[in-house]
């Protein structure tokens, strides 16, 4: 394929998204402000309890940073879509359709999950943009927008790989629900790494989920340079095995693929 | 003359999950799952030549499907050589692809909730089509198939044989070699069957496109074919023209059988039917209330007639048609 194409299978998955309003209201809307206003409330509640230096790690302001910006990330790096897509495509026959054109199905969804993402990238910026205007650290910003961009291509490689599941299930609901919990929970989205035990600390800290959710959350509000070093590390060690996955497993579905009848 | 396709000893075996009886069988299964084996293609070998329209019959279940998938590089035989186009089509390659195009009847790769001209545009980049090809053969084909109200609208929106065209369209954008048609027509009315076929003859006079078609409407395979094979549980049954196919069913009749007073009843016609059993190579088309219906060879018909010439029976003589003649095949086959 070439550069037209991968901009015309980007501008598909937009216009793809973009028809769908109703989803896009309720992604961007209801299912990003209903939770911040359940955090919100929540922390407001803990913080008034309790004396500032008695929580761990972030001031009131720093946890509604936070949570604006996982909140965000986690609609950003939401890979419901792909895995729908993958599964529709392997239950009703539609892989077959696809596999005759001289297209790679990998990068064809790559793109598409790309431009699916562009609405969803804008929150992202928006937050950046709060974040300048309120005085923030602009290294801490710029690391935000960077690490949310390069984290998309790492995300697909998670939701992909996931998707892929589907070639074994015959629903993609039990693939669905994993995703969004892991993101939720390991991934940072209820509760930020630092109030989780001691114990936990590594799963948390190490997991997949967390490079594409709360890393770069954490950014915004300290950033430093071990915590890019970390970020950066478990980025590349994270990127070989999810790639190794993908292509083992793809190529294996693709041999046990039989088509959906005649 | 070179070959378009060239099929050497091509096998195809599913292995398919063995259904489980009881709680304990399920755990075995899902612990140590066991399979049966499904022979899907045994030993299929034709060759087709550039150019041709071939139409694959069979009935449900006998291995159209799994053979086009093979030949479009969907699936890889369990054993056997499979060249399309000088290619092994398993490999994929894109040289490959590019000069093939494949419409699956009832699967769309057209996206559902986009305008119809989104996907094709976006396939346009794919095929690397220059853009004067584009409009052209965009234009040829949205007036051909009668397309140009429809492709602004979303793919939901349009009727099955209005998404069919547009598959059809997608597929014959970028100019293929070879298409394959896998059950193409199947719930279309009459008008869009007609359409399809039409512009199929078209194309294949004006450049030569090379046709592979499976449908179980025989009208198309009638209508666009040169060629015929028929295959029935895996193996192939015929492989011929469809004039050689003609001859062979040309050796038949059909014979109407009713009765010349109505009022004597259905004990006479059963009476006729008894009478029949004698001959072994006829068959009953069609058993009614009122009339039967054989399909009997040529050289039978005589002593028929010599046999029911008491007046009780009115015997008419029709030529068979294609269908009936495919129909009585596929039962003589079964019982086999």
């Amino acid at each position: 394929m070439n550069s037209p194409a991968y901009l015309q299978l980007v501008r598909t998955g937009l216009l793809s998204v973009y028809r769908d309003r109703s989803m896009l209201i309720t992604d961007l809307l209801i299912a990003t402000g209903v939770p911040f206003f359940i955090q919100f409330a929540i922390w407001r509640f803990v913080y008034e309890g309790a004396s500032a230096d008695q929580l761990p790690q972030y001031s009131l302001e720093e946890t509604y940073l936070y949570y604006v910006a996982v909140l965000a990330l986690n609609r950003l790096n939401n890979t419901y879509d792909l895995i729908v897509r993958v599964s529709t495509h392997v239950h009703e026959g539609q892989l077959e359709g696809i596999f005759v054109k001289p297209l790679n199905y990998f990068t064809y969804n790559l793109f598409v999950f790309l431009g699916e993402s562009i609405l969803y990238y804008i929150p992202i910026l928006l937050i950046a943009m709060f974040v300048i205007f309120s005085g923030g650290d602009l290294v801490g910003v710029l690391g935000f927008i960077t690490l949310s961009l390069v984290n998309l291509l790492f995300c697909f490689l998670l939701g992909f790989l996931l998707s892929l599941s589907t070639f074994w299930l015959t629903r993609p609901d039990m693939t669905l629900g994993f995703q969004v919990i892991m993101a939720s929970v390991i991934g940072g989205t209820l509760l930020p790494i630092a109030y989780w035990p001691d114990y936990l600390q590594p799963l948390m800290r190490y997991n997949p989920f967390r490079l594409i959710i709360s890393g770069p959350a954490e950014f915004l509000l300290r950033p430093n340079v071990d915590l890019v070093l970390e970020l950066g590390c478990l980025y590349i060690i994270w990127f070989a095995i999810m790639w190794v996955a993908c292509k083992f497993t793809f190529k294996h579905a693709c041999n046990r693929y039989s088509g959906a009848g005649g | 003359m070179s070959n378009l396709i060239d099929l050497t000893a091509v096998n195809k075996c599913y292995f398919l999950a063995r259904e489980t009886v009881g709680l304990a069988a399920w755990c075995k299964q899902l612990v140590k799952p066991s399979y049966e084996p499904y022979q899907a293609l045994a030993d299929v070998n034709f060759t087709v030549p550039k150019g041709a329209a071939v139409g694959f019959i069979g009935p449900n279940g006998a291995g159209k499907s799994s053979l086009i998938k093979i030949l479009c590089g969907i699936q890889k035989p369990t054993s056997g050589t499979v060249r399309v186009l000088g290619h092994n089509p398993s490999l994929r390659e894109k040289g490959f692809l590019h000069r093939i195009g494949a419409v699956f009847g009832h699967k769309t790769s057209l996206w559902w909730d986009l305008p119809v001209k989104t996907s094709l545009d976006t396939y346009k980049e794919i095929y690397k089509i220059k853009d004067v090809d584009y409009r052209k053969r965009l234009s040829e084909l949205t007036d051909s198939l009668n397309l140009s109200k429809v492709i602004h609208k979303p793919v939901r929106n349009l009727s099955l044989g209005e998404r069919v065209k547009c598959e059809l369209t997608l597929n014959l954008l970028h100019s293929p070699e070879l298409i394959f048609l896998d059950e193409p027509t199947v719930g279309l009315d009459v008008t869009s069957k007609y359409e399809i076929r039409k512009y199929l003859n078209y194309k294949r006079k004006e450049s030569n496109l090379s046709v592979f078609l499976t449908s179980h409407d025989l009208g198309d395979i009638e209508s666009c074919c040169d060629d015929a094979i028929i295959i029935d549980k895996g193996r192939i049954r015929f492989d011929g023209s469809m004039r050689d196919l003609s001859i062979i069913f040309k050796a038949n009749i059909k014979l109407n059988v009713s009765l010349q007073d109505l009022t004597l009843g259905e004990a006479r016609l059963l009476r006729f039917k008894e009478a029949m059993k004698v001959f072994g190579n006829i068959s009953l088309i069609n058993d009614g209330p009122t009339n039967l219906t054989y399909l009997v060879p040529k050289v039978l018909v005589g002593e028929i007639f010599d046999m029911f010439n008491d007046g009780t029976y009115d015997l008419e003589v029709l030529p068979m048609d294609f269908e009936n003649n495919v129909v009585n095949l596929f039962k003589s086959w079964s019982s086999e």
